[in-house]
């Protein structure tokens, strides 16, 4: 791997170039990338201020020029969040329950640190968020039914993997909500009155295909729906018509992976797209052309290629698009993406930021997390120190492999869901 | 932050007087062992009891109504409170205008918030009136010209109402202030795409012109260059000789300016482009040569890209073959 020593950005060759017309968007872009700039430093010739500060915040650590994640300062800030009550300030996120155990399950167990003792607190947390009638989960206590909370309730399910918790589970009756959230244009509403759009369908598909009820009445017209999204820059919308964006093209290629058609879009633009959207001096990635770099990118935008590579390796994509399997790992620079991560977006008290002028939150600290482990490629290509190394999350889902593959197991066997609610 | 539109307070709090005397509110489980707790205001937690008792009674009333207001006030993002808010404007027939005034606050407020935009989409389309999106939308946008909702909701406005004659105007304005606003080339092509279509020759040179022009100005910006990308993967395409008239005139230009930035005679934006359509035109030798230049010297971040692609474009090589990479940039 390359040395610390190398990691210096040589600013001006890399730096985004303004063509002497400034406007708001290039000013931000080299605002941000000065704030980059103080943590690309050669160690090598860094003067000892430099090196003190990095030795303080735990990111060197003795006579090593190895960069550290700073695991054991993470592990206690999410640990944290899960036991004692969050600051008032996260009221914003009181409908978002079922999200902040994910993001904190989720980071926890790429760590290594899946919270044993924590699993009864986390399913009482679940239940209170179930929703009426079992039509999936709500945001908190009493709240309706929406997609996107179910979707992270049922991770963190599959996270916990306790058969306890896999009982808030009714198959069914999850089976019939998604069916009434179904939209003619293929895609789903996020709830029984709101909006339809990419992230509506992932999240659907990906509840469906664990609980082994991705019947063809459920999937008709799915992939179209998907197709309509790509725009022609290549990367793929919220509806027709929208930008291309990092999380919707997570959401669209991931839902196409798991319906078996990622060729019912152009992947010769999509793989144009998402390569273009790693940034040439942060090393991170943006979430749409000529925005800024994010941490959360790193997975939104960082998996696509690994669910693509994976594709290619099997033999499942065209000729043109299937030489992928032949590129050394992922369709972008895996090394500069860690980079970014380890030295801009750590907080030295432990979690992780979107970039440097920003604070560190749950959600980022787990897409940051999760975007490395899918650029460690499974521990072949760890940056920094080699305890840096994570656990190996699966690039459709989000969950541990391991994780996913036992959940998807205690569905396998079971009849195919039943729509009327006059039971048998 | 815990204004509320609707609704007087007295001295006994919001809900201390007869109008509340009835409800018994519904208070969340709290101190138990479950994860992920918030330390919720009084005032919050009080309001969100007896929202959750209206809801539970499904009691669609002007107190209800009321009260998703206070709740919307405390988290912008408590969809099920819109979506509660909905089933008491339809019962009690409210007006929507006076309601777009709501939803327009509420944006002002939390322009980034997903339920917001949804909700005003919802009370449009009851209204059957489209006649303030533009104007409001463009609020939006000049305070933050990139924003998703915003751009997606006039998108809607504009399709729905038939509202598009101004609009190619509205993105040249936009991309004079910035032509770097990649939000607002997608418009463009979506006004394009819906109106003409791009089928019409006239209408393809139009947007071609305009792109290259656009591209001139910065050669390093990326949003015209995948416009011109758009277009020339389009089935319609045979402006061949337009498109490399203005990409050989561009990259004269470029190669013969002064020394300066690294990337002001090797723009990467301009570079790939120049790969996609030669490529695409008959002189792969001259595609996959920028390839190598971009993977090792002017894009070296995507130097495995470039190496693939240098292989897509050179079909003759044994496929079964590993594609090089090459070593790191210098």
């Amino acid at each position: 791997m390359e040395s610390m020593t190398q990691v210096a950005r040589e600013g001006a060759r890399l730096a985004a170039y303004d063509d002497d017309e400034p406007t708001e968007s290039s000013m931000m872009q080299e605002d941000t990338e000065r704030e980059c700039a103080r943590f690309y430093v050669d160690v090598a010739s860094a003067p000892e201020t430099f090196l003190g500060g990095m030795r303080s915040m735990g990111l060197l650590r003795g006579n090593d020029d190895e960069m550290h994640l700073l695991r054991e300062e993470t592990i206690d800030y999410l640990r944290r969040g899960l036991t004692i009550p969050l600051g008032a300030s996260y009221t914003s996120l009181d409908a978002s329950r079922p999200w902040l155990l994910y993001w904190m399950l989720q980071a926890l167990d790429l760590l290594d640190a899946f919270p044993s003792d924590l699993v009864a607190g986390v399913r009482l947390a679940l239940k209170e968020c179930c929703a009426a009638g079992s039509l999936g989960f709500g945001g908190n206590f009493m709240q309706v039914g929406h997609t996107a909370p179910t979707y992270a309730a049922v991770l963190a399910i599959c996270i916990l993997d306790d058969d306890e918790a896999f009982q808030l589970l009714d198959r069914d009756a999850i089976y019939r909500f998604f069916m009434s959230l179904k939209h003619p244009s293929g895609g789903f509403r996020v709830q029984p009155d709101g909006e339809i759009d990419t992230r509506g369908l992932y999240t659907v598909l990906a509840v469906a295909s664990i609980l082994n009820i991705l019947t063809p009445e459920l999937t008709e017209g799915c992939a179209k729906f998907i197709a309509d999204c790509q725009t022609y820059e290549g990367g793929i919308g919220g509806e027709p018509g929208n930008e291309a964006h990092g999380g919707y093209a997570f959401c669209g290629i991931a839902a196409l992976a798991i319906l078996g058609e990622l060729d019912a879009i152009d992947l010769d633009a999509f793989v144009h797209w998402i390569a273009a959207r790693q940034m040439r001096y942060e090393g991170g990635f943006q979430g749409r052309t000529n925005k800024l770099v994010d941490a959360c990118y790193s997975f939104w935008q960082g998996a696509t290629p690994a669910i693509l590579r994976e594709a290619a390796v099997r033999g499942d994509l065209h000729s043109s698009i299937g030489a992928l399997a032949g590129v050394e790992g992922l369709i972008y620079d895996e090394e500069r993406m860690q980079q970014y991560i380890i030295l801009c977006c750590q907080q030295f008290q432990g979690g992780l930021r979107d970039k440097p002028s920003k604070r560190r939150d749950q959600y980022h600290t787990c897409y940051a997390l999760s975007g490395l482990s899918v650029a460690q490629l499974g521990g072949s290509k760890v940056w920094g120190t080699q305890t840096n190394r994570l656990v190996e999350t699966d690039p459709v889902y989000n969950i541990e492999r391991e994780k996913l593959r036992r959940a998807k197991e205690r569905f396998a066997d079971l009849p195919p869901p039943v729509l009327s609610e006059s039971t048998d | 932050m815990q204004q509320h539109d609707e609704g007087g307070e007295d001295a006994g709090g919001y809900f201390g007087g007869a109008e509340w005397a009835d409800v018994t509110p519904i208070d969340a489980p709290e101190g138990d062992e479950a994860c992920a707790q918030i330390n919720y205001t009084s005032e919050f937690a009080e309001t969100m009891g007896y929202f959750r008792a209206v809801l539970r009674a499904d009691e669609r009333s002007k107190r209800a109504l009321a009260l998703t207001a206070r709740v919307i006030a405390g988290n912008a993002a408590n969809y099920t409170a819109w979506f509660f808010r909905r089933e008491c404007l339809k019962a009690l027939g409210e007006d929507l205008k006076k309601e777009l005034e709501f939803a327009t606050n509420a944006a002002l407020r939390s322009p980034k918030n997903y339920q917001i935009w949804y909700h005003r989409r919802a009370v449009v389309e009851m209204l059957g009136d489209g006649s303030d999106e533009l104007e409001f939308t463009e609020e939006i946008l000049m305070d933050d010209s990139k924003n998703y909702h915003a751009w997606s909701h006039r998108q809607f406005a504009l399709q729905r109402f038939d509202l598009w004659d101004g609009e190619i105007a509205f993105v040249e304005k936009l991309l004079q202030m910035d032509v770097r606003n990649n939000s607002a080339w997608n418009q463009r092509w979506f006004v394009v795409k819906n109106t003409t279509g791009f089928d019409d020759a006239e209408i393809r040179e139009r947007e071609l012109t305009f792109a290259w022009t656009q591209a001139k100005r910065a050669p390093n910006n990326e949003s015209p260059f995948n416009y011109l990308r758009g277009i020339i993967r389009l089935p319609s395409f045979v402006e061949v000789s337009l498109v490399r008239n203005e990409l050989d005139g561009l990259l004269h230009y470029v190669k013969a300016s002064s020394e300066g930035h690294p990337n002001k005679q090797n723009p990467p934006p301009l570079l790939g482009f120049a790969v996609d359509f030669y490529g695409a035109n008959g002189e792969p030798g001259l595609a996959t040569e920028l390839c190598d230049s971009l993977a090792a010297e002017h894009d070296p971040i995507r130097r495995k890209y470039w190496a693939y692609r240098r292989e897509q474009l050179t079909p003759n090589a044994a496929s079964a073959e590993v594609a090089p990479v090459p070593p790191s940039a210098p």
